[in-house]
């Protein structure tokens, strides 16, 4: 099939349909795609070498280096069909991209997993645009959180502070805790503080459910009052209080509890 | 009322700014004094809030909106001392600052206000007939047997439009009576302060079991600040009825006056 | 600079309050400037006392300690024990710091905004720690209690930064109180603790729970006597009701305080740091707690902590608790 280029020329049809008048108003995309030109360059070319780590993906190999004679005693001066297939397949496939950043994430994610349960802002507000400093943890207009952790490890790194990651890691988690500790302090202290200045809260959920239990036990409190006088009124047989032989007296009270199971 | 950039709290700038850190609030605070109570403890209060806040459902809200949506949970009470604190420190230094003449704001010419008629006539409603000066002693009165340590003395408006005196501990609210923090539960209390603190706890109880919301239409018309970021500069350790007499004499009475209720449509 | 003359209440500097290690005009090494020193200490001495003696006659004669035990419970006397507090706070406070050989606080530049980004200081090396200093006792006690010195102090540090307002952070020995000994006659020697806290006052609050103990529930009963003589007099509802009512209301109030006093124990007081602005802001600026905080802990002199620190108990039943 031809290659379709209509598409990436749209913006010279549009400005031709502007100019001739076949379209009376200009698109709202129209400045934008001036600008940014659709890229005309159809052919796929080959990647050997991962952009995000640099790891290499495939090598052509190169015959002319091998100097050495193989078993026939002969040199070979041409690559075979097996020398230049080299992982075809990969070189055109957009490589997978592998960042340190993402390990750490994972790692601190395993080991922290509550950490997720902190709700937080999804709405960003512009990325790239935040020009945090990173010698320090805590960020004016940042929420303290498991990313803070990694950019602080990444600082560390790249300021060689810390040759190795683990201990770059294990240093930025520290100071996490601390500020996380200073933080739960300070929620504690505040709302003691207030608690002792006279604030009042509404019923906390335990006293809520108290209350409710409460309720519950008044209703059941006066039908066991009741339940129980009728009880008493039953089992008070006269004919039994009369009776002094012991045995007959368990046995009569044995059929009345009976009695009662029945009645229940 | 605050200017916003990106999710952080930022101090607000003031008309003459220039000329208050130069000499300060003429006859209450000097230029040093000023500094410490404002450009460095309002961005104190903003920077932690800012922290306190940044990335969570709070971030794009006004401070007065936080402290009301936090007054009620305690276990937001961190951010609502932040939040309230920021808000009373601006309705403090927006009362204090002398009122400048618009045409030359660079001499810094200070306008003399005067409370209004109407003011004064409410004060006389609410306090059986005394005037202002009398009023004035009962608020460093208060202020000085009421806050032991850190606080706010409020001249608040209720729902009546009756005014009275409030003082409120740490940082309390004038807007919301539960947040009122106007009692010291570190020493010991009054029969009638323990009756009033558990008859508001049984307004509270039942508000949340009718699903319904206590509501409080108190306004502060005058606010003085007691933290010791404001007068321990400039008045020393014991001083601090000096300092709020100053305060109360030398009121911006433009912003006071606007403060008050007045019926416009009658 | 406001210059005020005139109306100036002269206040001496008791003599009966006074710490030998804190000159008028002198600097304490490495954590208050002279100024500081004399706002965080010195006016306030004499501030309190001069209220102190204007709300009662008896401060001369009697010790702090007395006063507040005595008019606890009163609410009309609370100006007295507000001022007799805060002045045993400040005391007890500033009697255990002796300074510390960092530089002076005036010297250093002025803490800007940025300090309060600054992580808090976690490492693992400790500096004035109660074992450098022969206070093996101590170090031995702290570590059965909070695990760790480091553990001690982050806590004893956050508790501290964390207030807002007014209030003293206190490391105490709690003490079961055995219902046959006297507390208050008891001497030294003869008391033993069980385990050490860390506690927060604020404002005028002291440590010591005995005094205060039990005064909700006198006040809760009061109230409700009170509501009922009023209910009786308006004649409306049936009184067997209300007193049921009220019954169960003050068996869960009780309850509900026994969970905050627990058993009958009482707190001795070993060490008391100042969280007032009062302490920090002449010296160390609105940003800088958190340093004043840190020479405060280098300043610690822990040979006067561990002489109030009492024999552990061998009972070790409560320990986990």
């Amino acid at each position: 099939m031809k290659i379709q280029t209509n598409a990436v020329n749209v913006l010279q049809r549009t400005s031709a349909y502007l100019k001739s008048g076949l379209l009376k108003e200009t698109p709202a995309w129209y400045n934008v795609v001036a600008s940014i030109l659709p890229s005309t360059k159809f052919t796929r070319e080959p990647r050997f070498k991962n952009p995000s780590n640099g790891s290499i993906l495939g090598k052509l190999v190169d015959v002319s280096e091998r100097q050495h004679v193989n078993k026939n005693g002969l040199y070979k001066t041409r690559p075979n069909t097996n020398d230049k297939r080299v992982g075809v397949k990969k070189l055109y496939k957009p490589p997978k991209l592998t960042f340190v950043e993402d390990r750490l994430r994972a790692l601190f994610y395993q080991q922290h997993p509550w950490e997720l349960s902190r709700p937080k802002i999804l709405v960003e507000n512009e990325i790239g645009d935040e020009n945090y400093d990173w010698s320090h943890m805590l960020q004016l207009g940042k929420l303290l959180d498991g990313e803070s952790v990694i950019q602080r490890t990444m600082y560390l790194l790249k300021t060689k502070q810390y040759k190795s990651t683990v201990e770059a890691y294990d240093h930025a988690r520290y100071e996490f805790y601390a500020l996380r500790m200073q933080e739960d302090m300070q929620q504690q202290v505040a709302l003691e503080e207030a608690e002792m200045f006279g604030s009042i809260f509404g019923t906390s959920a335990i006293e809520h459910g108290i209350q409710k239990e409460q309720e519950v036990l008044d209703v059941w409190e006066r039908k066991v009052i009741e339940e129980t006088e009728l009880m008493a009124a039953r089992s008070s047989n006269p004919a039994g209080s009369w009776k002094d032989d012991t045995a007959s007296e368990t046995a009569q009270d044995g059929e009345s509890i009976t009695a009662e199971n029945l009645h229940f | 009322m605050f200017v916003f950039k990106r999710s952080i709290y930022t101090v607000p700038r003031l008309t003459n700014s220039k000329a208050l850190l130069q000499n300060g609030v003429p006859k209450v605070l000097s230029s040093a004094g000023f500094k410490i109570v404002w450009s460095d403890y309002q961005r104190y209060l903003c920077d932690k809030l800012t922290l306190a806040t940044a990335g969570k459902s709070f971030e794009s809200y006004h401070p007065f909106h936080i402290l009301l949506k936090t007054s009620g949970n305690p276990l937001q009470s961190n951010i609502f001392n932040l939040a309230s604190s920021v808000h009373n420190n601006h309705l403090f230094v927006e009362n204090i600052l002398p009122s400048v003449t618009e045409t030359d704001a660079d001499s810094s010419t200070v306008a003399k206000t005067e409370p209004s008629r109407l003011f004064l006539s409410r004060i006389r409603d609410s306090f059986n007939g005394s005037d202002w000066d009398v009023v004035k002693e009962e608020m460093i009165h208060q202020a000085e047997n009421e806050i032991l340590g850190q606080g706010w003395l409020f001249l608040v408006e209720n729902s009546e439009k009756k005014l009275f005196i409030l003082t409120c501990q740490n940082n309390g609210t004038p807007y919301y009576f539960p947040r009122n923090q106007s009692f010291d539960l570190n020493s010991a209390i009054s029969i009638d302060e323990f009756g009033t603190l558990k008859q508001m706890k049984e307004i509270m109880g039942n508000s949340t079991k009718l699903n319904g919301k206590v509501e409080d239409w108190t306004m502060p018309l005058i606010c003085v600040n007691l933290w010791d970021h404001a007068y321990l500069h400039d008045y020393g350790v014991g001083d601090r009825s000096k300092y709020v007499k100053n305060v109360l004499d030398n009121l911006n009475w433009s912003v006071v006056n606007n403060r008050l209720f007045s019926d416009i449509s009658k | 600079m406001l210059r005020f003359t005139g109306g100036h209440t002269i206040r001496r500097y008791s003599t009966r309050h006074a710490l030998e290690h804190l000159k008028e005009g002198a600097p304490l090494q490495g954590l208050f400037s002279v100024n500081g020193l004399q706002k965080a200490w010195f006016d306030r001495v004499k501030y309190l006392d001069t209220m102190l003696n204007n709300s009662t006659n008896e401060a001369q004669q009697k010790p702090l300690e007395t006063l507040i035990h005595e008019n606890s419970k009163s609410a009309s006397k609370k100006h007295i024990v507000n001022y007799a507090s805060s002045l045993y706070n400040l005391r007890f406070g500033m009697s255990s710091l002796q300074g510390c050989v960092e530089t002076s606080p005036e010297e250093c530049p002025r803490l800007g905004p940025e300090a309060l980004l600054q992580t808090p200081d976690f490492n693992r090396t400790l500096t004035n720690e109660p074992s450098t200093t022969g206070n093996e006792r101590l170090q031995k006690a702290l570590d059965s209690s909070f695990g760790s010195l480091m553990e001690f102090r982050t806590l004893l540090m956050n508790s501290n930064l964390a207030i807002s307002g007014d209030g003293f952070t206190w490391l105490v020995a709690r003490r079961q109180l055995d219902k046959r000994t006297n507390h208050n006659s008891t001497s030294n020697r003869d008391i033993e603790y069980d385990k050490l806290f860390i506690l927060n006052t604020y404002n005028a609050g002291t440590p010591f729970n005995f005094s205060t103990s039990g005064i909700m529930n006198e006040l809760n009963n009061q109230y409700n006597n009170l509501e009922k003589q009023r209910v009786k007099e308006a004649g409306k509802l049936d009184d067997s009701e209300m007193t049921a009512k009220h019954a169960k209301t003050k068996f869960i109030y009780e309850t509900q305080q026994k969970g905050f006093s627990g058993k009958e124990v009482s707190y001795i007081p070993l060490l008391a740091i100042d969280a007032s602005p009062k302490a920090w802001l002449t010296d160390y600026g609105v940003f800088g707690k958190q340093e004043y905080l840190k020479r405060v802990w280098n300043s610690i002199e822990w040979k006067i902590v561990e002489s109030r620190l009492p024999q552990r108990t061998k009972i070790q039943a409560f320990s986990t608790l």
